[in-house]
């Protein structure tokens, strides 16, 4: 309720205009609907769990000479590819950027394609033909203690981080 | 014998449950609709024109008995099916190899679904086709959109539960469609999945509105849906005259309540007082004797269908392989279409939403009463072709992506 209007009331009130019926009865009926907002409240909420028990972001890859220069490799579990185009390796999400479904390298034509709406995305990622409306994300990763790749799927990083 | 059966129908037990006699006369009749619970949806008398068979097709009726196969078949899965990732998949092998008549029960609850699907498509067609939807039943279409987007939610619902490859990915893309909702569109995924990936979470919820929510909603919108036909004045007729004004029915109204109850007030349709007495007749034995027919009839082609015909299941769900085409069933594939030209927004948002919108305003656009109660009258010739031509879109989009979409979702010719 804005200034005006609770002003506006509290003078409505002080001038009598509103009985005290009136008044008891909007107390009622705002006693009554705040405590309907405040239920379904409760129940959004706790349709939103608090603890989620869901894989880490995060998962160990191989070491880095693994990934020879302009090999594709992917980590199917992960949903993941890593990539070494020769100018260092990033991890480039296989998760379409459309609705969600897993994409395919196709090694032949050097593009991902995407068996759910015919989404198309060239070796970069770069989304060039269906319905996807951005390119495949690229993941945040590092060298970890015991020399291989650690990529975080939860961070998503910009086209030119590379690790090399 | 004859003698026993009489005895029995004169006891004080049988007259304790049954109030009325024999109905041989058109008073027990009468009761006999009145009297008994799960009849008194009927009205006693019912206009001829409405029991014309190809003037409804019982369409409305068959959706509702299909609800009722659906809902005894599905609980009697309730009790094998468990809704965990690990068993589900198991649990309905275990329905379709193992469990006595386990795979008939659960074909005659998909096939039932489908028809039900189907039914409900037919019905909302013949209302628009024969004009139906016009005042005073307005607003039972709106209620009858919201039953036909039900329809579909349980059908959504409920082929997710196998946890089988089409099931997963059907989440998988259903859900990531509800981003499509502007603003909060990550916020109603995380609730609709209980989290940030398709895992058990996900499993129960759609279990939960499979198997409750969605189908207490439908009884609620059912019931008021039926109710209302009635309130509404019946089965739509062209006989049914429609006055648009309440100045002399109100003060009569006052004087018999009994008018209230049987009719809005401003609809001049009151039961037998003023209509010619050959066009009304006895629901019992006419409507009655039809609607047992039509429900044998469904009920056999339903049995034969699931005994000859499986219902599908894929392979395990695979969260690592998404299947190449993954097409959905066929009532989702016109928007799997839709969606695989625009993005999540369009697709998955505003035209599903536009649809429906438009589809509920539909008697509001244009208040008239021209040709109700007539197939395909001529008054109505222009809506009638905007009607046709969205449905006949909507067919040419279900041909395309059911039989001309291959691998990567690429045109490629059926044979």
């Amino acid at each position: 309720m804005n200034d005006n209007k609770k002003e506006s009331i509290i003078s409505q009130i002080t001038e009598k205009k509103i009985s005290r019926k009136k008044l008891i009865s909007m107390i009622g009926l705002g006693a009554f609907s705040a405590s309907i907002f405040t239920s379904l409240f409760a129940a959004v909420r706790f349709l939103t769990p608090k603890v989620l028990y869901e894989p880490s972001a995060k998962f160990s890859a191989e070491t880095p000479d693994t990934y020879k220069v302009g090999s594709v490799e992917f980590v199917s579990e992960k949903k993941t590819y890593l990539v070494n185009d020769g100018k260092g390796i990033y991890a480039q999400s296989a998760i379409c950027t459309h609705l969600g479904c897993t994409v395919n390298w196709q090694a032949g034509e050097k593009e991902y394609h995407c068996p759910c709406h015919g989404s198309k995305f060239d070796k970069d990622g770069k989304n060039i033909a269906g319905p996807a409306p951005r390119p495949l994300d690229r993941y945040h990763l590092i060298k970890g203690k015991d020399g291989r790749i650690v990529v975080d799927t939860g961070k998503i990083v910009d086209e030119n981080a590379r690790l090399t | 014998m004859n003698n026993i059966i009489e005895k029995l129908k004169s006891s004080r037990l049988a007259k304790s449950i049954i109030r009325h006699g024999n109905p041989d006369n058109d008073l027990d009749r009468s009761l006999l609709m009145n009297n008994n619970f799960f009849l008194h949806l009927h009205p006693v008398k019912i206009n001829k024109h409405g029991l014309k068979f190809n003037y409804t097709f019982g369409l409305g009726g068959i959706s509702f008995f299909l609800f009722l196969i659906l809902v005894i078949t599905g609980g009697l899965l309730m009790f094998y099916y468990i809704p965990s990732t690990e068993k589900a998949y198991k649990s309905v092998l275990d329905i379709v190899y193992t469990v006595p008549y386990g795979r008939i029960i659960r074909n005659m609850h998909r096939w039932a679904a489908q028809g039900m699907v189907v039914a409900v498509l037919l019905h909302m067609c013949r209302v628009f086709f024969t004009g139906s939807f016009k005042e005073p039943r307005e607003f039972n279409w709106v209620i009858g959109v919201f039953l036909f987007v039900l329809t579909l939610g349980l059908s959504f619902t409920g082929y997710l539960l196998p946890w089988d490859q089409l099931a997963f990915w059907a989440i998988t893309v259903g859900s990531d469609m509800a981003k499509g909702v502007p603003i909060i569109g990550e916020e109603v995924r995380f609730l609709l999945l209980g989290g940030n990936i398709v895992d058990q979470n996900a499993l129960i919820r759609f279990y939960t509105l499979h198997v409750f929510i969605l189908p207490a909603l439908a009884v609620i919108l059912m019931f008021v849906h039926f109710w209302r036909v009635r309130k509404d004045g019946g089965i739509s007729s062209p006989k049914n005259t429609y006055i648009n004004s309440s100045v002399n029915t109100e003060k009569e109204s006052q004087k018999k309540t009994y008018t209230l109850m049987t009719a809005p007030k401003n609809l001049k349709i009151t039961y037998g007082t003023d209509k010619e007495p050959d066009e009304l007749v006895m629901t019992y034995p006419n409507l009655l004797i039809m609607e047992i027919i039509a429900g044998v009839i469904v009920f056999l082609l339903l049995l034969l269908m699931s005994v000859y015909f499986n219902a599908p299941l894929e392979e395990l769900a695979n969260p690592l392989k998404t299947p190449n085409p993954a097409k959905s069933p066929w009532y989702f594939i016109a928007l799997q279409e839709i969606v695989s030209h625009t993005t999540a927004f369009w697709g998955g948002f505003f035209i599903p939403a536009a649809a429906i919108i438009i589809l509920m305003a539909v008697p509001y656009i244009k208040p008239d009463h021209n040709g109700v109660g007539v197939w395909f009258a001529r008054e109505r010739k222009k809506e009638l072709i905007v009607f046709a031509s969205a449905l006949g879109l909507a067919i040419l989009l279900t041909i395309i992506g059911q039989y001309f979409r291959g691998p990567g979702w690429s045109f490629v010719l059926p044979f």
